[in-house]
């Protein structure tokens, strides 16, 4: 089974270049979770299976008063934004891992993402997470597990 | 005008794909969006469309069965078709080559990479090396 810890930078390589690409935004990397109730962040999770058989799930948590800001910003004319939040943090999650995975292909051969999805069982205890900030208080979480 | 299908699921990539369009300098274009293989197979059914820039993995029809469908299709066969994928091994990316697509592009996609991917499709087009 692979180390995730070792792949820090290539995900923040990852992470940075979705969210200034796409939404223009700057994320910083930090070492601890801010103190966020989990009920105020939202996710998204997206499954890579690497060779025939190993999955790895990775998952992408945003303060949900930061994705209202962000899908705002990218749909300045919507009446209603409530359609594009989830839509928004799945195609994050989505080029985010694109671009994890590409980075490390030629360690780990063929892999296929999932469909990004909504539903998971809880996050467990082994798996690696990192924690970044955009601006200076929302979070952003990634784990792979 | 040229008509150009733009197909992702993703509402965002839609939106981000057209205004890289935009920002790479085709702006004398008319858009149409679909969510899914199926939609823009309908869609090429009904009426000629002179580019196609679709996402790999969409619900109800993705990019690969998508390409395979045009390529059976006589009719179709001479419509170009992009793809844009946040993955796409290079097993995949060779194997799409091999189906015809006339460029793959990975996500996050820039003006500047549209531009060129479009731009060496049009003057291959008009120079008829396509």
């Amino acid at each position: 089974m692979r180390d995730w810890n070792l792949d820090k930078e290539k995900l923040r390589l990852a992470v940075e270049s979705t969210l200034e690409n796409i939404a223009f935004c700057i994320v910083n990397e930090v070492e601890h979770a801010t103190a966020t109730p989990a009920s105020e962040m939202v996710s998204s999770f997206i499954s890579c299976t690497i060779g025939k058989s190993y999955k790895v799930a990775i998952a992408l948590s945003i303060h949900e008063a930061y994705l209202d800001k962000i899908v705002s910003d990218l749909y300045p004319d919507a009446e209603s934004i409530g359609e594009y939040l989830q839509d928004t943090l799945d195609e994050f999650i989505n080029t985010v891992a694109g671009i994890f995975f590409r980075s490390i292909e030629y360690e780990i051969g063929a892999f296929q993402l999932s469909i990004p999805y909504h539903e998971h069982s809880a996050i467990s205890e082994s798996a690696v997470k990192y924690y970044f900030l955009l601006d200076d208080t929302h979070p952003l979480t990634i784990t792979i597990s | 005008m040229k008509k150009i299908i733009i197909a992702d699921d993703s509402s965002l990539a839609r939106m981000f794909t057209s205004r890289c369009l935009s920002a790479g300098g085709f702006r004398n274009y008319e858009v149409t969006e679909a969510k899914d293989g199926q939609e823009v197979f309908a869609l090429l059914m009904e009426t000629t469309y002179d580019l196609v820039i679709s996402d790999l993995n969409m619900p109800e029809m993705d990019g690969v069965e998508l390409m395979t469908r045009i390529s059976q299709t006589p009719q179709l066969q001479s419509v170009p078709v992009i793809i844009i994928t946040s993955a796409g091994n290079e097993d995949q990316r060779k194997a799409l080559v091999t189906m015809g697509a006339k460029a793959i592009l990975s996500k996050p996609i820039t003006p500047s990479d549209i531009a060129k991917a479009v731009g060496d499709l049009l003057d291959a087009e008009e120079n008829g090396y396509a």
